[in-house]
C-alpha cells in the first residue's frame, strides 16, 4: 500500500489526486491522466487520501465513494471542513446513483462537488470534465 | 293442456288445470274419492284407481301420518288446513316436500268432502339448499385468498358487501350498513382521490381497477387491496348498477418491493465490472494503443459496443427501480422544452448520420416554459428518440413536433412519428408492460431493453402527463405526449 506519483517527465503543471480502491479502474484512469500530462497522487482509502490531499494541495480530487478505512462521503466532510480543502474542487466519480442513498443527496447539498457516474462516463469525458472545471 | 279433465268434475277444473297443484277430493276420513291429473303426475301413478278409495294417510311419510290425521280430523272445528307442511311418498317411495291447503265443501249430492290442494316444494327446497351451499363455498373461497365482492345496486343507492368485504375493512356484518362513502372513508388519505376516479371512470367507462391502501383503524397497520370493476347499464346507457372485487395484494406489493430493491443493488454491482470493461476497451481503441490489427480493433469495438448497451440495460433497470420505490428525486424548475429536446438530440447526431434517417424539428412559436424535473424530462425525450431511431430503417424520416394541446389547457403536446416498422396490431396494447418487445422489434433491433415505454409511462404520472400512439405496421409509429405546463401535485408514483 502506497502512495505514489507518477510522472511521466514533462506535465501541464495540474495536480491531481485520485482516490480510488480498485485497481483497474485505478490504473485506467491513472494512465489517461497520465497521457494527458496531469501529475497524479493516488490513494486507495479515504483517510490517507485525506492525509495526501492535506499535505499536497491538489489542483483537483477524482473521489471513489465505496472504500475501505473511510469511504468517499466522510472524506468530504473533513476535507471541506479544512481551509485548503473548503474550496478545492471534487469530481466524485462512483457507479452509485445520488438518489440511491440519502446520505449523499444530503452530503451534497452542502458540501458541493461534481458528480459522475463511472459506467456512463468514458475516460475522455472525464478528461474533458477536469479541463473544465480547471478551467484549463 | 287441451284435452278435458275427466277427473275433476267441479266448476274449478278450468282455473285449476292451469296451476302445478294438485287437487284431491276426500271424504270427511280421509278417503281418496276424486283426483285430478297433477296429482296422478306427482304422485307417480297411471290411473286415478291406484289412489281413490285409499286413505290419504297411505302416501303420507311415517313420520308425519299422525299430523296430517288429525288436520282432517280438526277440519271441522278450524275450517280448514292452511300451509300444513309434511313429506309425502309417490310410487317410487321418493319423499316429496310438499304444502297442504284445504277446505269444507258441498258436493252434489250434499255430504260434506275436503277439497285439498297439494303444493310439491321438493325442487325449491333443494335449489334453496344449494344456493346456500354455494354461498357458504363462495365465503370461504373468498375468505381464504382474501377477496371480497361488492354490489351497488345505483338507483336504490344501496350497498351490499360480502363477508370477506366487511373482513378486508375490518368492519363487523352485523353492526355496519355501508355506502360508497364508507369504502372512501377507510381508504388511505393520499388514496382517496384515486378511488373516486375509479368510480366514476366505472361509471362512465363500464369498467376500472384501482390499487389503493387501507389503513386498519385500530393499529396503523397498511394494507394494498386492488379493486376491479364492472358496470351494467338500461338500454339508455343509464347504469344500473356496478359491481365488483377487493383483493388483498398486500404480500405481492411486499415481493415486489424487495424485488425491485434487489434489482437496484444487483445494477450497482454490475456497473463495477461494466466500467472497467469500457474504460479499457476505450484506452485500447485510442490511437496511442499500438500494435493492435485492424481485425483486433473491430473485435474490442464490439466488446466494447456490448458493454455499453449493457450499461444503458442496467442504467434503464436503476430507472425503473427507483422509479418504482417512489424514491427518483423530482425537482421541479423552469425549462425550455425546444431547449431541451434540442439538447438530448445532439447525442444521436452520429446515429443519425450513419443511417441517413433525416430529423425534423416542429416547434410552435412562444411557448411557454414547462416546470418539471430535467433528468426525468431528459429520459422521456432520450427514450422517445432513441427508440424513434432504433425502430426507424435507414433513409426514413423521424418528426418532432412540440406544441400546446389545442384540446385541454395549459397542457403541451409533444409528438414523434417515424416511418418505421410500426407495432403489429394485436401486440399494441401490451406496448407499455415492463419488458415488453413486439416481435417486430425484437428481431430487427438489437439490444433494446423493453424498458423505455414502461419508463416514460412512470415518468408521466409523476408529471401528470399521459402518453398515447398511433401505428402501422412497416408504414410508422406516432407517439404523442400530453404534459401540463406544470405538475398539479406533489405527486408519488403507484406501480400498476
Amino acid at each position: 500500500m502506497s502512495d505514489y506519483t507518477r510522472d511521466m517527465g514533462e506535465t501541464n503543471g495540474r495536480k491531481i489526486l485520485v482516490i480510488e480502491d480498485e485497481p483497474p479502474m485505478l490504473d485506467a484512469i491513472v494512465d489517461t491522466l497520465s497521457q494527458n500530462k496531469f501529475t497524479v497522487l493516488t490513494s486507495e482509502n479515504g483517510k490517507d487520501g485525506l492525509d495526501l490531499a492535506l499535505r499536497e494541495h491538489p489542483d483537483l480530487i477524482l473521489l471513489d465513494i465505496f472504500m475501505p478505512k473511510m469511504d468517499g462521503l466522510s472524506m468530504l466532510e473533513q476535507l471541506r471542513n479544512d481551509a485548503w480543502g473548503h474550496d478545492v474542487p471534487v469530481i466524485i466519480l462512483t457507479n452509485l446513483n445520488p438518489e440511491a442513498d440519502k446520505t449523499i443527496k444530503s452530503i451534497l447539498e452542502h458540501k458541493p462537488a461534481y458528480y459522475l457516474i463511472k459506467s456512463n462516463v468514458t475516460l475522455e469525458a472525464i478528461i474533458s470534465k477536469i479541463k473544465e472545471v480547471l478551467k484549463m | 293442456m287441451t284435452d278435458t279433465p275427466q277427473l275433476l268434475e267441479s266448476s274449478l277444473q278450468k282455473i285449476v288445470i292451469l296451476f302445478p297443484e294438485a287437487v284431491l277430493i276426500l271424504d270427511t276420513n280421509g278417503i281418496i274419492l276424486r283426483v285430478d291429473k297433477q296429482t296422478l303426475k306427482m304422485f307417480g301413478r297411471e290411473s286415478e284407481n291406484e289412489l281413490i278409495g285409499k286413505s290419504c294417510l297411505e302416501f303420507i311419510a311415517e313420520q308425519d301420518k299422525l299430523t296430517v290425521d288429525e288436520a282432517i280430523k280438526n277440519i271441522f272445528n278450524e275450517g280448514s288446513i292452511v300451509g300444513l307442511q309434511c313429506n309425502a311418498v309417490n310410487k317410487n317411495g321418493d319423499f316429496l316436500r310438499v304444502t297442504v291447503n284445504g277446505s269444507i265443501i258441498s258436493s252434489e249430492q250434499g255430504t260434506k268432502e275436503i277439497i285439498t290442494v297439494v303444493h310439491d316444494i321438493t325442487p325449491h327446497l333443494s335449489e334453496l339448499e344449494q344456493a346456500k351451499e354455494e354461498k357458504r363455498q363462495l365465503a370461504e373461497a373468498q375468505q381464504i385468498a382474501h377477496f371480497g365482492s361488492w354490489e351497488w345496486d345505483i338507483s336504490s343507492d344501496s350497498f351490499r358487501w360480502t363477508d370477506e368485504m366487511y373482513r378486508l375493512f375490518t368492519l363487523s356484518p352485523h353492526d355496519s350498513t355501508v355506502n360508497q362513502e364508507t369504502l372512501i372513508e377507510h381508504v388511505h388519505a393520499d388514496d382517496k382521490e384515486k378511488v373516486k376516479n375509479f368510480i366514476s371512470q366505472s361509471l362512465g367507462e363500464g369498467s376500472a381497477k384501482v390499487d389503493f391502501r387501507f389503513v386498519v383503524p385500530q393499529n396503523g397497520t397498511v394494507h394494498w387491496y386492488h379493486s376491479k370493476s364492472k358496470t351494467f347499464y338500461n338500454t339508455n346507457h343509464e347504469p344500473l348498477r356496478m359491481v365488483g372485487t377487493v383483493h388483498d395484494v398486500t404480500h405481492e406489493k411486499e415481493l415486489d418491493q424487495v424485488k425491485t430493491q434487489f434489482l437496484s443493488v444487483a445494477s450497482h454491482q454490475m456497473r463495477g465490472p461494466l466500467t472497467t470493461i469500457n474504460w479499457n476497451a476505450e484506452m485500447l481503441l485510442q490511437s496511442q494503443a499500438d500494435g493492435l490489427s485492424e481485425m483486433q480493433k473491430k473485435y474490442i469495438q464490439e466488446l466494447y459496443n456490448a458493454s455499453k448497451r449493457t450499461v444503458h440495460l442496467t442504467n434503464d433497470i436503476l430507472t425503473v427501480s427507483e422509479l418504482e420505490l417512489g424514491r427518483m428525486p423530482f425537482k421541479p424548475e423552469k425549462l425550455s422544452l425546444p431547449k431541451i429536446a434540442k439538447r438530448v438530440l445532439e447525442d444521436y447526431d452520429h446515429k443519425l448520420a450513419d443511417n441517413k434517417i433525416n430529423f425534423k424539428e416542429v416547434y410552435s412559436g412562444d411557448l411557454p416554459e414547462i416546470v418539471t424535473d430535467l433528468f426525468l424530462l431528459k429520459t422521456v425525450f432520450n427514450e422517445l428518440i432513441s427508440n424513434a431511431i432504433n425502430y426507424t430503417p435507414p433513409e426514413g424520416t423521424i418528426t418532432m413536433t412540440i406544441s400546446t394541446d389545442p384540446t385541454r389547457t395549459n397542457t403541451f403536446l409533444i409528438a414523434i412519428a417515424d416511418t418505421g416498422y410500426g407495432i403489429p396490431k394485436d401486440e399494441q396494447e401490451k406496448i407499455f408492460s415492463k419488458m415488453y418487445r413486439a416481435t417486430n422489434a425484437k428481431t430487427k433491433v438489437m439490444g433494446g431493453t423493453g424498458l423505455g415505454l414502461y419508463i416514460i409511462k412512470l415518468i408521466l404520472q409523476l408529471n401528470g402527463g399521459e402518453i398515447w400512439f398511433t401505428s402501422e405496421e412497416n408504414k410508422g409509429t406516432t407517439f404523442n405526449i400530453s404534459i401540463p405546463f406544470a405538475p398539479k401535485t406533489e405527486a408519488t408514483i403507484v406501480i400498476p
